[in-house]
């Protein structure tokens, strides 16, 4: 360590660039640019160079930042490299209970509320009678954090303390979420000081006890409390209620008062309140109020979910609304009127809507919802279809009948439908080929999933006569199914066209023959070239490898960042010196694949190479190391 | 063979990273990783891809056909009128005043940056109507800018659903629009007056080439959109802010955006409730 150094590098490029060459620093000298670095203003800089130190640093050495009371930033930087290290750190940090000077101790007691590993419960309740204050007051803390409810015995014991001890106890306390602390708690809810805390903590802990404890005290104090905070904690308690509590008296009439308060979020909380109520009192206006604040279709809300009495009128809504709607449905698919799902599935759905609706119809298997489902499927753009036929199954019965009696349905998608409730190979196969080119190649981009019928085609005969017709469907489908056969074919329109996806399958079917014809594609330098580089990584084998290693040197930077990624794909050991040499790497895509191919061929100088890897600058690089390293 | 569909791994959330960063400056950190897969899914459906890494490198080979749908894919639109008001309250009198006399005479100049469908650039418009005296002669003109064509669309169109009213009180939504009703559902249009002086084009906060002007703005609102940026995007962002507001003039961020530390070009100041950082004289 070389006393408080200043940070030398004034500018932000200058600290990006110095991070960049750490990892082919000498040891000595990069734990003393690491030691510059965490000086930065810059949160970015200062983030992977304590990531880098948490790696880099010696156990000796950390132990003495923590002990430079005269330096802050070091000190500071020492515990967020000891919380860093995660598990890696704990005997350590263990060890540093017992020290001497009380701030180390303190330190110690922080990384462990941020390990939160149950094997400290015992020596943080030895540190309960330590005689620094802030230490037990941190140790109360992390004992919460741990969340064992042995130790509350220990913790209620400091509701009698000082007042930092006491409110560091009703945090613990709210923490450990044990019902046994709720009467405890609501005892402290007039106090100055540990009410607002104590009321977290019961909101934390939840249960009907706590609730009524909340609800009570609001009752009594809603002209002097904030009512903000306690609201939200008060709709949180409600929400976490298997069923609707009996609400005390005179807390709807309270509440509705609120209903239209000018705060925005007293109003949201307050019909959290009155929906998980189950009050039904301004049901469509506290559901507008939840709306405007709660943004996520996919989530029902959490004052909503025992509410199956809102289905028929969330259906009716639109946007969010109707898509909580069909999240309902799918709770409660028996409590559903099939008359209200039947007429919200004759709207076209919003993108955040697709998902409710297919969890919904999943579980209502009413006749008439089958039959509406057939509408909604021809309704949605093509490339969504697909995303429908697991539904295609469960109403199987309403849509043959539906199909039988609907005319109007094209003959492409009468085929899926068909081919998708069940119809034989052979009448499947025969309807595509009645089909003309055009529509037989619509269906076949929606049935690819049905591997046997497709299996049956004629895909070469297609592939012959019609390649641009036929040549994306089946390349799709040889990749899905691996179907070999039609590598030659594929390769001759490679060599008439340049196609992204011939590539691509080529690749997929690891067809070596196209080696030689994918490595022509590489000169002169082409737009494809990093698809072409993928492909000739999954093709792998030794002409693809030879490719792949001279382009690792090319001078280009985009196509040596591919090349060693797909080199790393089918690497083999006698590959690995290129990656040994590529460590120090500008580029951190190339360090990635090095930590990859070093990780998967464990000798003793890749091992060397993957501890320099552990301590990148590149979070993902590190990570990949160190996990290779552990195993 | 492939399977039907896989899950973003963390190796090809880093190499998105890397790519929106230097495209739009975004970033999604490790958190947020399923938002960012489930925003590029649809891409991966409509590309017929079963991979994200074969998306992204579809996007090495057809970033220019891809561009539009991929801004549109990844871009947070969340916005609302009167959002964050504390700063276009502290456009005072005085303030615009000071603005006024230290910019180019007679011209009021704003840049909303990031302005998704117009929310904030006809909020700061209906705010800086009402100083009259302050305007005075001036005229005012404020540009949006915004990387999603179809949100620009949506803001020259001005009609707006309710949850972008939803601060705004009774009196409010009847001043300032006026209501319709569609297929779509009920839709509020900005009355005309509020839209006056207020136009929008395509930009990239990283691009300064795209910026609708070359002359130097009295101030850039960029209000809750650099929280998803990269810090390289950051301080690109920072450094074309720079160059886009004339000596003495202001810039505006979102009340968790701080820039502090990051640049030299900018003075933290206190306006009333809200911090806004005045371009220094270098």
């Amino acid at each position: 360590m070389s006393g408080a150094p200043q940070p030398f590098e004034t500018t932000w490029q200058e600290c990006i660039e110095l991070l960049d060459r750490l990892p082919s620093m000498p040891v000595e000298e990069r734990l003393d640019a690491i030691e510059r670095l965490i000086r930065n203003p810059s949160p970015g800089v200062r983030s992977r160079s304590l990531r880098m130190g948490a790696a880099a640093i010696p156990d000796e050495r950390l132990k003495e930042y923590l002990r430079a009371d005269a330096d802050d930033v070091l000190r500071n930087a020492g515990l967020e490299m000891l919380k860093m290290r995660g598990n890696r750190g704990f005997s350590l940090t263990l060890l540093l209970l017992k020290d001497d000077d009380p701030d180390v101790v303190l330190q110690a007691v922080i990384v462990l509320t941020h390990l939160r590993d149950p094997r400290a419960l015992e020596p943080l309740r030895s540190v309960l009678h330590h005689p620094d204050p802030n230490v037990v007051q941190e140790a109360i803390v992390a004992i919460g954090q741990i969340g064992d409810a042995r130790a509350i015995p220990d913790l209620l014991g400091f509701l009698e303390a000082d007042s930092w001890l006491q409110m560091a106890a009703v945090q613990a306390l709210g923490n450990l979420r044990s019902p046994v602390a709720v009467p405890h708690l609501k005892g402290l809810l007039t106090d100055f000081m540990a009410g607002p805390l104590a009321a977290e903590a019961l909101a934390r802990i939840g249960g009907l006890n706590a609730f009524k404890a909340l609800a009570q005290h609001w009752l009594r104090f809603r002209n002097e409390v904030d009512n903000e905070t306690t609201l939200g904690l008060l709709a949180h308690l409600l929400e976490g209620l298997a069923n609707a509590p009996q609400a005390p008296d005179g807390l709807v009439v309270a509440l509705d008062e609120l209903l239209d308060n000018d705060q925005e979020n007293i109003r949201v909380a307050v019909a959290r309140c009155l929906l998980a109520l189950e009050t039904g009192t301004h049901d469509a206006e506290a559901l507008n109020q939840v709306a405007s604040s709660h943004r996520e279709a996919a989530i029902l809300p959490a004052c909503i979910h025992h509410r199956s009495d809102l289905i028929p009128h969330l259906l009716a809504q639109s946007g969010l609304q109707r898509a909580w709607g069909f999240l309902l449905v799918a709770r409660f698919p028996k409590a559903t009127p099939a008359s209200a799902v039947v007429a919200a599935l004759q709207h076209s759905p919003t993108p955040d809507q697709l998902g409710p609706i297919l969890r919904a119809l999943s579980k209502v298997r009413a006749p008439e919802v089958g039959s509406a489902l057939l509408g909604f499927y021809l309704r949605l753009p093509e490339e969504q279809r697909t995303s429908v036929h697991p539904l295609i199954k469960v109403h199987r019965r309403a849509l043959l009948d539906r199909l039988a009696a609907d005319d109007d349905i094209d003959p492409p998608t009468r085929v899926v439908l068909s081919a998708l409730l069940g119809g034989s190979s052979g009448d499947v196969e025969t309807s595509l080929l009645e089909l003309g080119a055009q529509d037989r190649v619509r269906a076949l981009h929606e049935l690819l999933e049905l591997e046997g019928v497709m299996r049956g085609l004629p895909w070469l005969r297609w592939l012959e006569e019609a390649p641009e017709t036929y040549g994306a469907v089946a390349a799709e489908f040889a990749s899905r199914a691996g179907l070999r056969d039609l590598a030659p074919n594929f390769r001759e329109m490679l060599k008439q066209e340049t196609r992204p996806f011939l590539i691509r399958t080529l690749g997929e079917l690891g067809d070596r023959e196209s080696v030689p014809l994918l490595i022509e594609l590489l000169e002169p330098e082409t737009p494809f070239e990093p698809l072409v580089l993928e492909s000739l990584g999954r093709v792998g084998g030794p002409e693809a490898r030879s490719a792949l290693r001279a382009a690792t040197s090319s001078g280009r930077p985009q196509r040596e960042r591919m090349a060693y990624r797909a080199l790393a794909r089918c690497a083999t050991e006698e590959d690995d010196e290129i990656f040994r040499d590529a460590t120090d790497h500008s580029d951190w895509y190339v360090r990635l694949s090095c930590a990859e191919v070093l990780g998967r061929f464990s000798r003793p100088e890749n091992l060397a190479a993957l501890a320099q890897l552990a301590a990148d600058p590149v979070p993902i690089v590190a990570q990949r190391a160190l996990s290779f390293l552990e195993a | 063979m492939v399977e039907a569909t896989a899950s973003l791994t963390l190796e090809e959330l880093a190499l998105f990273n890397e790519l929106l960063a230097s495209k739009f400056g975004l970033h999604f950190p490790e958190h947020k990783l399923e938002i960012l897969e489930s925003r590029l899914q649809p891409r991966l459906f409509a590309n017929r891809l079963h991979r994200f890494m074969d998306y992204y490198l579809l996007l090495q080979y057809d970033l220019k056909r891809e561009l539009d749908p991929l801004t549109r894919a990844i871009t947070n639109n969340e916005s609302y009128f009167f959002r964050e008001t504390s700063q276009f309250e502290a456009l005072d009198n005085h303030l615009l005043d000071e603005l006024s006399q230290g910019g180019r005479a007679g011209k009021l100049r704003f840049l909303s940056a990031g302005c998704s469908s117009g929310e904030e650039p006809y909020t700061l418009n209906i705010f800086l109507r009402g100083f009259p005296a302050a305007l005075g002669k001036d005229t005012l003109r404020i540009d949006g800018i915004d990387i999603d064509n179809q949100r620009l669309e949506m803001a020259e169109l001005a009609v707006y659903r309710p949850t972008s009213l939803r601060v705004l009180n009774q009196q409010q939504c009847s001043r300032y629009f006026a209501s319709r009703s569609g297929a779509g559902g009920a839709g509020f249009e900005l009355r005309p007056a509020f839209r006056r002086g207020v136009r929008f084009s395509r930009g990239n906060i990283l691009d300064p080439a795209s910026y609708p002007s070359s002359e130097p703005y009295d101030a850039v609102f960029c209000r809750n959109v650099l929280i998803y940026f990269s810090e390289t995007g950051l301080k690109a962002a920072i450094e074309n802010f720079a160059r886009a507001v004339r000596i003495g003039g202001l810039l505006f961020l979102g009340h968790s955006e701080s820039i502090i530390g990051l640049t030299k070009a900018f003075q933290a100041e206190r306006f009333g409730q809200c911090i806004a950082y005045r371009r220094k004289d270098s």
